[in-house]
């Protein structure tokens, strides 16, 4: 274990400008790889010893089961919900009567856990994780026990956040915005202790992705093989890093933001509670500040997990490498002005409002300009239809879909109407559901041959991809329906409320729900086809798909330090497919 | 079994890493100020302060303001002698150590008696304010004194990295800057 | 604001709204502040990689001249 080439390497130059800096992150001194250094002399218990791996691939895999594992949580909670609003009142199978208590913190459950507990870690964390390194072609990230916090703290996290639905009064209840006065005072929402605990959860979480992030673009930075130049980094290594610097500029007002809202719950200080001169609007914007931009920390890496895979099933060159990067750059940088159309009817000057709805319709140029740049690669291609590529395809359109009816919402006139209705969720899980799932089934289908070595069963992995698409849409546009007809996103049971009870409405809730339960029960066959293959599947070779990029260029699954034969030294780009002088279509960045 | 040339890294990493750090720190400042004075601004006339709450005094806590830049700048010079090999570097450290130490001690004071006139995190949105704010600050102020009585133990006996010591350094620094904002919105 | 007054319209009452000067002048640092740090940051790197490149240059015009 310790004379492999990675260690030789640290020995010599790479090593010492990669680590010998980082000493005030190490206090003992010597390279980050000290912990694997240790097992020469007395094998630690195996669980130990993944625990406390700071490998970067073990790493990325924790990232991942644990994203799989809360995915579970959060898809329980919305089929708990989703049948209390079809069926008011019943008795729902494998959880029983749902409370309005029950229902507020299922809810709250539903929307923290996907969007931090498993678009965050899966997305950005697990695949960022596991790809960087591999794709820049170097041994680990540059601070490997960094990386191992980062994630000991997002596991301590989850089991904050679980524990807090078994304490008195339950989980959680204030919506997973946390608007105060609800989130802020017991009385209202009913969960006295699930409160703070949530918020601890979170502002622990998010302390983990700043580790993370700082990790990631440090790494990408200084460790990226030789010959690697700016514009030979795979999009999605790109996507990753613009992400996690969003991520770290706009998350410090949510935690000023969250440690005043935890004062307001227990101390009971008044920041946002106007009986004290508090102002509960402000918490909004602390919230949205960083709210908004977090939506595009998600989204860039979906849409660079994309370019990857739409270019090597189309065998094309990426059209516009570089307006891709600037696109994401850009719409990175304007995504701080956009974060009031959250507030369009919180009572802020309209004049404000217009100027938000302006930076929000031009914020979906860039976005727009992306979904163009990916559609013009696809042009002319020889397509190949792939579990991976289906899903890809899939993202784009139906992202399609959640960001034009976004335009919509961002119109404050229009605002004023769509607000909090059903409209308004099914615009967010028309981007949302292809960011977190379809994205995150993308990568995992074209990566899976290189992280264990065996290929997914594709013919289940095409029935998995139907049905989700299918009963996906047969939720939302109902969705999209209710939402135009008035709609609104908080009610626990419309039979109280005749006008929401008009000719159909009950009817197009059914149908959502019971597309959910299809949609929910579909994934058993994707995680069944998930771990069968993991021990059982057909074996892969290196490179499966005849891809560029380094990560296909080093054994599959890849061992300890990557790259057994030595570091790659990169020649081209990412994406030099159907090169005319060249026999085979594919080149990869580091042959000569 | 290949032998690998050297990549230069253009910035450390100890470095890049800090950087990022403390854009994330400016910004969690930011946002409690731009919370503040918000709130402020909206606050109902005669009531900031609060009738028969103290107020804030901004001449006595002139004095930490200097304390804690003059240490900023004493650090400056540690860090000039350091590289030039200069042995005295460690007790300027010390010096500069000291400094900060002198603010954060002149601080809880300043609490202590603040406290006792009757203001507290729940007795205005003042208050509240001035101890998240003030309070966020100091707690940074205390980690970074943490780290840089480490860097100068480790000088003293010649065995700092130069990894550490830009990164306390540049928290130190960013404390000494953080502060001027938060004393000329705050206090005044 | 005349705390007396309950104003129920947004418009009307924000023309009048002392909160809103802050409140704008706050929108535009608090957003603009990041880009700004980050921008400094990309400067910074991008001049200390034309550096090295010029360093390196150098080196290697010396190196040639040897050779
Ligand atoms: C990147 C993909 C996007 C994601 C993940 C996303 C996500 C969301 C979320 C989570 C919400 C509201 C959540 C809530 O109130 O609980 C929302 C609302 C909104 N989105 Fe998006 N969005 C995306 C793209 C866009 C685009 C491209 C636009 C406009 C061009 C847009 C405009 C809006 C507006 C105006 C609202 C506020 C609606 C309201 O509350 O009345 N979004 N979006
Ligand atoms: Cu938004």
């Amino acid at each position: 274990m310790s004379s492999t080439a990675t260690d030789t390497a640290h020995g010599d130059g790479h090593g010492h400008d990669a680590h010998a800096p980082s000493g005030w992150d190490d206090p003992h001194g010597h390279g980050g790889h000290g912990a694997h250094d240790a097992h020469g002399h007395a094998e630690p218990h195996w669980l130990i010893k993944y625990f406390w791996s700071t490998d970067h691939k073990i790493i990325g895999m924790q990232y991942l089961f644990t994203g799989m594992f809360m995915a579970l949580i959060g898809g329980f909670a919305v089929y708990v919900f989703r049948m209390q609003l079809a069926f008011p009142g019943m008795s729902v199978p494998f959880y029983g009567r749902v409370t309005a208590t029950d229902y507020n913190a299922l809810v709250t459950t539903h929307g923290s856990v996907m969007i931090f507990w498993v678009a965050m870690p899966v997305l950005i964390a697990a695949l960022g994780n596991y790809l960087i390194p591999l794709m820049i072609g170097c041994d680990d990230m540059v601070f490997p026990r960094l990386n191992r916090l980062s994630y000991q703290l997002f596991l301590i996290s989850a089991i904050v956040l679980i524990y807090s639905f078994f304490v008195d009064g339950g989980a959680f209840g204030g919506a997973w915005t946390a608007y105060p006065p609800l989130s802020a005072k017991a009385e209202y929402n009913l969960t006295p202790t699930g409160a703070p605990l949530w918020l601890f959860a979170v502002a622990l979480e998010f302390a983990a992705f700043l580790l993370g992030g700082i990790n990631f673009v440090t790494t990408v930075m200084n460790s990226r093989a030789k010959g690697m130049k700016m514009f030979d980094v795979p999009i999605v290594v790109w996507m990753i890093i613009i992400a996690s610097i969003l991520f770290m500029a706009s998350v410090g007002p949510l935690i000023a933001g969250a440690v005043m809202l935890m004062f307001d719950q227990t101390i009971g200080t008044g920041f946002f509670d106007p009986n004290k001169g508090g102002d509960p609007v402000l918490w909004q914007h602390l919230f949205w500040f960083f709210g908004h931009p977090e939506v595009y920390v998600v989204l860039l890496p979906a849409m660079g997990i994309v370019a990857e895979v739409i270019t090597t099933f189309s065998r094309k060159k990426l059209f516009a490498y570089k307006s891709v990067l600037y696109t994401a750059v850009g719409t990175g940088g304007l995504s701080f002005f956009v974060w009031a159309h959250h507030q369009f009817i919180a009572g802020i000057d309209p004049r404000m409002a217009n100027i938000f709805s302006v930076t929000t319709l031009l914020i979906s140029i860039p976005v727009a300009e992306m979904v163009f740049v990916y559609i013009a690669t696809l042009f002319g291609g020889s397509i190949r239809l792939t579990t991976p590529m289906l899903w890809a395809l899939a993202f784009i359109a139906e992202f399609l879909l959640g960001g034009v009816t976004g335009i919509f919402l961002g119109a404050s006139g229009a605002d004023i109407y769509f607000h909090d209705t059903y409209f308004v969720i099914a615009h967010f899980h028309y981007t949302f559901f292809p960011i977190a799932f379809i994205a995150s089934f993308a990568a995992l289908t074209y990566w899976f041959p290189k992280m264990f070595g065996r290929y997914m069963n594709d013919t289940w992995g095409k029935v998995h991809f139907w049905i989700s698409i299918i009963s996906f849409n047969c939720i939302f546009i109902p969705l999209f329906l209710l939402g135009a007809r008035g709609d609104h996103r908080r009610i626990y049971d419309y039979t109280h409320f005749p006008d929401l009870m008009k000719s159909g409405m009950q009817d197009l809730r059914i149908l959502a729900t019971l597309s959910l339960v299809v949609l929910l029960v579909t994934q058993v066959i994707f995680l069944v086809n998930f771990f069968y293959s993991m021990v059982k599947g057909k074996k892969a070779e290196q490179n499966p798909w005849k891809a560029n990029t380094l990560e296909w260029q080093c054994p599959s699954p890849p061992p300890h330090g990557n790259f057994p034969d030595g570091l790659p030294t990169v020649h081209r780009g990412p994406y030099e497919f159907s090169h005319p002088d060249r026999q085979e279509d594919y080149w990869p960045q580091n042959a000569s | 079994m290949s032998v690998q040339e050297p990549r230069k890294p253009v910035l450390p990493n100890a470095v890049l890493g800090t950087l990022f750090f403390v854009v994330a720190e400016v910004m969690l400042f930011s946002g409690m100020i731009s919370a503040f004075t918000i709130s402020k601004a909206g606050a109902l006339p005669g009531t900031w302060p609060m009738p028969g709450q103290p107020r804030l005094p901004a001449e006595a806590t002139a004095l930490n303001t200097a304390l804690l830049i003059l240490s900023g700048i004493v650090l400056i010079v540690a860090h000039r002698l350091y590289k030039s090999k200069n042995p005295v570097a460690h007790w300027v450290t010390l010096a500069s150590w000291a400094l900060g130490t002198g603010f954060v001690a002149l601080q809880g004071v300043e609490w202590w008696t603040l406290l006792n006139a009757g203001m507290t995190l729940k007795s205005s949105p003042l208050g509240g304010f001035f101890y998240l704010i003030v309070g966020g600050h100091a707690l940074h102020a205390v980690i970074a004194l943490v780290a840089l009585f480490m860097a100068w133990v480790k000088m003293a006996r010649g065995t700092l990295s130069p990894g550490f010591f830009f990164g306390t350094q540049t928290f130190w620094y960013f404390v000494v800057l953080m502060w001027p904002v938060i004393y000329a919105r705050v206090y005044f | 604001m005349n705390s007396l007054l309950t104003i129920a319209c947004a418009v009307c009452g924000a023309g009048e709204d002392p909160a809103k000067g802050s409140y704008v002048g706050m929108t535009l640092i608090i957003s603009a502040l990041p880009l700004a740090m980050l921008g400094g940051i990309i400067w910074y790197v991008v001049r200390a990689a034309k550096k090295a490149e010029l360093a390196e240059n150098a080196q290697q015009a010396k190196t040639d001249g040897r050779a």
